[in-house]
This record gives structure tokens, sequence and C-alpha cells, in this order.
């Protein structure tokens, strides 16, 4: 992106990525705040990565991998003692179909 | 107008490794007890770090050297990211710029379909979808969660429904030859997104119809039927609205089983909306070369090798071939029953029980066949008694389904049965010489009539109790006759 500019599509966008509900206030107030944030990352741009290979990691490790072999999980107890709601063993979450 | 389909396909295919992709849990997750195999790297607790499944990505790339791929030779996962209950962490570890296996193809009938890439990635825990109170919610249960999973994405080179089913059939049974998952559609172990679209040809002008991805296909059938109504949707679609395909207006549609219809389902994200990144926890990984020819040669004879031998060595036809390749362990058990070095008229004779006798009885009685019954040595003892004549084709294949059953030996269940033929001249000669001397009615009439004998042969049969040769009894009436 050569210009941080973002218009209020991209930021509407974004947030429903994000699945991020905000106010038309919020929104005012998010945009510049937005911008500023590229703006300032905008200096990356300024760098000439021409012929250059992008750079994934930077050590030289390489295949970290485990063999397949079961290990004791947690407890359904366990599993379920961080959720808000739980319902006959499972997490429960608002309806995620609309119909 | 001259409409061609354009069809991709993305199939995904649960592996059956014991444990899950990047944790150590059980990757069994049919029938079990809901999050009872969870971990924090599964449920997306902080701080978690992924590891890899090695033989996960071992049978990814046998998967995709079976189907004629190239290895990447440095891989590594990245993160898509989006939010949805079913993935805790906000994003599913996949394979985007370096998969593990690209540039394969796979032969349907005389066509060849590209195939573009195989990936390794993680399954998404299931959803079960409730009213409480008239409140909808979702139940998550996330066993499935982190389950290894392959995706193999072919090129749009399938030109029909009927094509896309043979395609998911041939795909279905070299994953089972490869022993690397159950590919079962109807479990879910293998799942299918059919892309559609339409080549439309109108007076020297061409146009492309919108792109149309369907969900939610959960049967071979129904492969067949969504893509076939799409086919029919578009073509009306076009002829209405005249929309033509653009980088913005590819649409995710529902398959609805019960309506036989599809139905938008949600403009999907595109590919920029997952704001793919590399995955920083896992370090890339490099499978050398004498690595990748060690998983090559763990890969079996493929049906399509298998078939073009069964041929050329042991003289059977397309029909026969097919069908004992169509699943390994029929092959397994027909090639251990022929033994060593088997000559074509025995391949061919055992072939005929395998199809006429085993397959039916456990089409019938709805078994999977168990390998440790077939005896090679049995079925030898059974050829060489039909070739003398001992045993008629029908004993054969009767006498096989109870060898199979009671694991004894086929000759010797005929010969408790009373089933041997009597080829034996001077017993059919005395009971013959009883007959005629008993029915000279029937006598006179061949006299006059020779095509009669069969009441004769009749008579002799029923005396000998269906054991005299009826070849040899029909000579020896004849002599007796003349």
């Amino acid at each position: 992106m050569s210009s941080s500019k973002i218009s209020m599509l991209d930021l509407e966008h974004i947030a429903k990525l994000a699945r991020i509900n905000l106010f038309e206030s919020e929104k005012i107030t998010f945009l510049p705040q937005l911008e500023s944030v590229l703006e300032y990352l905008d200096v990356l741009n300024q760098a000439n990565v021409e012929n250059i290979e992008p750079t994934f990691r930077v050590n030289d490790q390489k295949n970290v991998l485990r063999s397949d072999e079961i290990v004791d999980s947690f407890d359904q107890k366990t599993a379920l003692s961080t959720a808000p709601k739980t319902q006959d063993g499972y997490f429960v979450v608002p309806g995620t179909i609309k119909k | 107008m001259k409409i061609t389909p354009i069809i991709g396909l993305e199939v995904h295919v649960e592996l059956k490794t014991k444990s899950k992709m990047f944790c150590s849990c059980s990757a069994e997750h049919f029938h079990v007890d809901p999050n009872t195999h969870t971990c924090p790297t599964c449920l997306g607790l902080p701080g978690a770090l992924p590891v890899p499944n090695k033989t996960a990505c071992e049978w990814c790339i046998k998967l995709g050297l079976a189907l004629g791929c190239t290895p990447n030779e440095s891989s590594f996962f990245e993160r898509k990211n989006y939010f949805y209950p079913d993935l805790a962490k906000g994003y599913q570890l996949t394979q985007y710029e370096k998969p593990f296996v690209i540039n394969g193809k796979i032969k349907i009938g005389d066509q060849e379909v590209r195939i573009n890439r195989a990936h390794m990635e993680e399954d998404t825990g299931k959803s079960v979808h409730i009213k409480d109170n008239g409140q909808e919610l979702t139940l998550i249960d996330y066993n499935r969660c982190g389950v290894p999973l392959v995706e193999i994405v072919s090129e749009p080179d399938i030109t029909s429904a009927q094509m896309a089913k043979d395609y998911l059939l041939k795909m279905q049974q070299i994953i089972r030859y490869l022993g690397i998952s159950d590919a079962d559609i109807e479990k879910g172990s293998m799942r299918c997104e059919p892309t559609v679209n339409l080549k439309i040809e109108d007076n020297d002008q061409v146009f492309y119809t919108p792109l149309v991805e369907i969900k939610n296909v959960a049967s071979l059938t129904g492969v067949q039927t969504a893509i076939d109504f799409e086919i029919h949707r578009q073509t009306e679609a076009f002829k209405q609205t005249g929309e033509v395909k653009s980088k913005t207006n590819k649409n995710t549609f529902g398959w609805d089983a019960d309506k036989n219809q599809t139905f938008l389902q949600r403009e999907k994200e595109g590919s920029s909306d997952y704001r793919y990144f590399p995955e920083p926890d896992i370090p890339h990984i490099e499978f050398t070369k004498e690595e990748i020819e060690e998983i090559r040669k763990t890969i079996p004879e493929l049906p399509d090798g298998k078939i073009t031998r069964y041929k050329k060595d042991f003289s059977l036809n397309d029909y026969d071939a097919n069908l004992l390749t169509s699943d390994i362990d029929f092959s397994k058990a027909y090639e251990l029953a022929l033994g060593q070095n088997p000559d074509s008229t025995f391949a061919k004779f055992t072939a005929n029980l395998f199809i006429g006798a085993i397959k039916t009885h456990l089409n019938e009685s709805q078994e999977n066949l168990n390998i440790d019954k077939i005896n090679s040595i049995f079925f030898k003892n059974l050829f060489d008694a039909v070739s003398k004549s001992e045993i008629s084709s029908t004993v054969a294949k009767q006498v096989t389904i109870e060898s199979y059953q009671t694991g004894k030996d086929p000759v010797e269940i005929a010969k408790s049965k009373g089933l041997i033929q009597v080829s034996d001249s001077a017993e059919i000669e005395k009971l013959a010489i009883g007959v005629i001397s008993q029915n000279s009615k029937a006598v006179e009439d061949y006299k006059k009539n020779p095509a009669s004998i069969g009441f004769l042969i009749g008579k002799l049969m029923q005396a000998s109790k269906g054991s005299a040769n009826p070849q040899l009894a029909k000579e020896i009436l004849e002599k007796l006759l003349k």
C-alpha cells in the first residue's frame, strides 16, 4: 500500500472481518487513528526490496516435528472450565446460522 | 448457443493418524463424548505451541506423489485468519504459498484432470445448532478441531457432473489404496466443494458466468445433483441477466439436499480478507530427496497399474480387472488366492469365483472381507477338481462360499455333501442301463427324435442324485442307444 489513506468502507470491512460492531461515532474516531497507524508503517514502503527474497524466519530452525503418538487430553470438565456457557459437554455460543 | 461447464473440485480428506495435526490429542472424533479430546493447543488457549505431526506430513506427500505431484523443496504453514466459533484460535493453520506438493494429475477414463496442489491443514470443530426458549444457539465440540486434513485442489478441467463423480470415486480409491484415510463421504472423512461456472459461446462471442462454490454436499449423488442444478441455474441466470464473471462476484452457495437446490449462502471472503501470513511458531519443513524416495517406496501398486497388469498377465477383461481392483483388500485377497506365477486359466477361474461367489456373498451379508480366510491351496484344489470335471462350476461357486465361511477345503465340502460329479463311465453305464430299461416309451421317442434325449439324461441325473457328469451321461446314453 503506497498510500495509507483508507476509506470508511475499508474501515467497515475490517470491522466486519473482526466481527466488531462499531457505532457511527466510533467509526469517526477510529478512522484517523487507523490511518495514522498505517502512515507510521508506511516507512517500510520506502525500503528498496527489489531482488530480495522474503525472510520468513530469523533463525535456521527447521523440521520441528513430533511423532504420531497420543498423549492424554484434558478431561471434559477441565476443557469446559473457562467457558462462559456450556450444555451437555458442549461449549455454547450464540447461533451461527441465521434463518 | 454452446454451453461448456467448467468445474473444479476441492476435496478435503481427514487423515486417519492416531493423533491430531498440531497436538497429541487423539484424532478420534466419531461417536466420542464431546470435548474429551482437547488440550491448550486445539482449544486455542494463549501460549500454546503447535508442533506438526510427522506422519500426517508424510502422508500428505505420499498422496501427492501418488497423484503425480512434485514436492516443494521447502514448505511452511500459514495462518488463515477468520472468526468463527468452530475454530477457537481465530485462524486455521494451513499452507498457502508453499504447499507440500504441487502439479499432479489424475486419469478419468480417457481424460485427464490436473491437480493444482495438495496441502496440509487442520479440521475445525463440529457445530450443533439448537433452539433454546426461542433463542438460536450453537453447541461446539472441539474433538475434531485440529484433526489432520489434506486439501486437494483440482484445476477446472472437469466438464460434467458425471465426470466430477468419477473423479471423486477415483480419488477415494487411490486414498484408500494408500491407507491414509477412510475417505468416507457419508461420514464426513472426505468432503467435496465443487466450483462451477459456464463457458457460453454465442455468435462468435464467448462469455463466462460468475463462479459459484457449492458447500454442504454430503454424498456422491449430492455432488452430481448439485452440479447439474447449478449448471441449469447459471444457464437460466445468464439468459435473464447476462451477468458475467468478474474478480468480485464469486459466491458461495449452499446445497439443500431436501429441496434439491442451491441457495446463496454468503458473500465469500476474498483470499486477501483471510490475511494469510506465515505461522511464526512452526519452523519450515524440508524433506530431503532421500526421504521423499523413502515415502515413494511406501506407495502400493495403484489401481491403474493393477488393471493393466491383470489384463496383460492374466488375460482378464476390462470388466473383471476393474471389479477385482475396486478395493485394495479385495485385490490383495485375489492375488493371495492365485499364489505364485498363476497361469491365465487359473487366474480367470479364480477371478470368476471372487466376483461370482465371494463378492456376491460379501454384498449379501454386508460383511467385510477377511483376507485370513483366503487359502491359495483351496483354490488350486478346486481348480484341479473342476478341470477334471469332478466338480461343476455351479457347485464350485457354492463350495467357495462355504469354504470361505468355514475354512474347510472346498473339495472336501463337495465330497461330504455328495456334490462330486461321477465321471466313472462304468458307474454311469450301470445307471444308464437301468434308465433305458425303465423308460421304453422315452427310448422309442428318442429313436424317432434324437433331440428328446434330454428326458433320459434327466432321469439318469435323478438316479445319480445329481452327481453324474451330464456330458458323460449323454455320451453313454447315446452309445447304448445306437
